[in-house]
């Protein structure tokens, strides 16, 4: 029982001082909390299932939570509706290039099969990402890292990146975030503009679920 | 206060209904997808039926939504259970994260704006 409200305090805590500063990508609530519990079983090994065990109910929230993503894919329809071909063209586009170019390294290094299949969801939402990514041969803890660490790097870098490469239109910037940086990206881009914000949660939501219905379906 | 945190449980408990049932269609027919993911296509396609969002639903959804980041935590954890795996390819693990979300972001922005602009659209 210790576990989870250790786990839960920890993330008050972050979640308190990524508000303070104003929803930071750098101060995400996931980072702090991480951080201290990595650093806490790399020193005692032996504690690492228990505290799995005990944090399965976090697992059943999880997969409810996806279930809700229903609400923000129906509010957000409005927003992307007067365009709706070119936003799902540039959806399917965006995905497609960026599952592609993220395996692309793997096959031509080499790397071990488990870990390029642990690749392919990158760019959806951990929950959906951990219910698909055992599905295709890969693991489920190193797909949600690289989920996480993937989203990051859109919130942090992806609006400035959008300005260098003058992109000034906020539902283009929103659909980028929203497929390639999946839930983390859509907070930074609410975070924005109302506009972007519906447009990366449409993105968000349609990228993670067409990757989790065609994944297991293309994979070799 | 109270009457908001009521609904929000309310509606965590019906999003969690639909996991369940959706879990059991899963199961009863052997469907090729994950419970959560057949969970999210019914309830998305019971609130285009009703045309608008439930408030408890709505509440649940948002609850859940904001406390996204504390139900990643555990997977991150277990990370250390495969640390050998991580570690054997580094080099492809920061190609996979930098390079390909850049463009991932680059294809998705500009092919809207190309294509939205061919539509007419702004």
């Amino acid at each position: 029982m210790i576990w989870p409200i250790v786990t839960v305090v920890l993330f008050l805590i972050a979640d308190r001082i990524y508000q303070r500063l104003g929803h930071r990508a750098y101060a995400h609530p996931i980072l702090l909390p991480s951080a201290v519990l990595l650093a806490w079983f790399s020193v005692h090994e032996a504690g690492l299932e228990a505290y799995l065990t005990a944090t399965d109910g976090l697992g059943v929230l999880l997969a409810a939570a996806v279930v809700g993503l229903a609400v923000p894919l129906f509010r957000s329809w409005g927003a992307v509706k007067a365009n709706k071909r070119a936003v799902l063209a540039a959806i399917a586009g965006g995905s497609i290039s960026g599952v592609m170019s993220a395996l692309l390294p793997a096959i031509l290094l080499d790397a071990p099969a488990a870990l390029t299949a642990s690749l392919g969801t990158k760019s959806i939402t951990t929950p959906l990402a951990v219910t698909v990514v055992e599905s295709i041969g890969g693991v489920a803890s190193i797909a949600a890292a690289v989920v996480v660490v993937t989203g990051l790097f859109a919130a942090l870098v992806g609006p400035w990146f959008m300005r260098a490469l003058g992109v000034d239109d906020d539902v283009a910037t929103g659909l980028a975030l929203g497929t390639a940086g999946h839930a983390i990206g859509t907070a930074e881009a609410v975070r924005l503009s109302d506009t972007m914000g519906a447009a990366a949660a449409f993105a968000m939501t349609v990228n993670g679920l067409a990757t989790a219905v065609l994944l297991p379906l293309v994979w070799p | 206060m109270i009457g908001n945190v009521a609904r929000s449980l309310l509606g965590v408990l019906i999003l969690m209904a639909f996991l369940y049932g959706a879990a059991f269609l899963v199961r009863a027919f052997a469907l090729p997808f994950p419970a959560p993911i057949l969970g999210l296509l019914m309830l998305t396609a019971l609130l285009l039926l009703m045309r608008r969002v439930p408030a408890g639903i709505a509440a649940g959804s948002d609850t859940l939504i904001r406390i996204f980041p504390l139900l990643f935590i555990p997977p991150i954890v277990a990370l250390l259970g495969v640390k050998a795996l991580v570690l054997s390819a580094p080099l492809v693990l920061l190609l996979a994260i930098s390079a390909s979300t850049l463009v991932g972001l680059l294809v998705t922005a500009f092919l809207y704006r190309l294509l939205a602009r061919g539509q007419g659209g702004s």
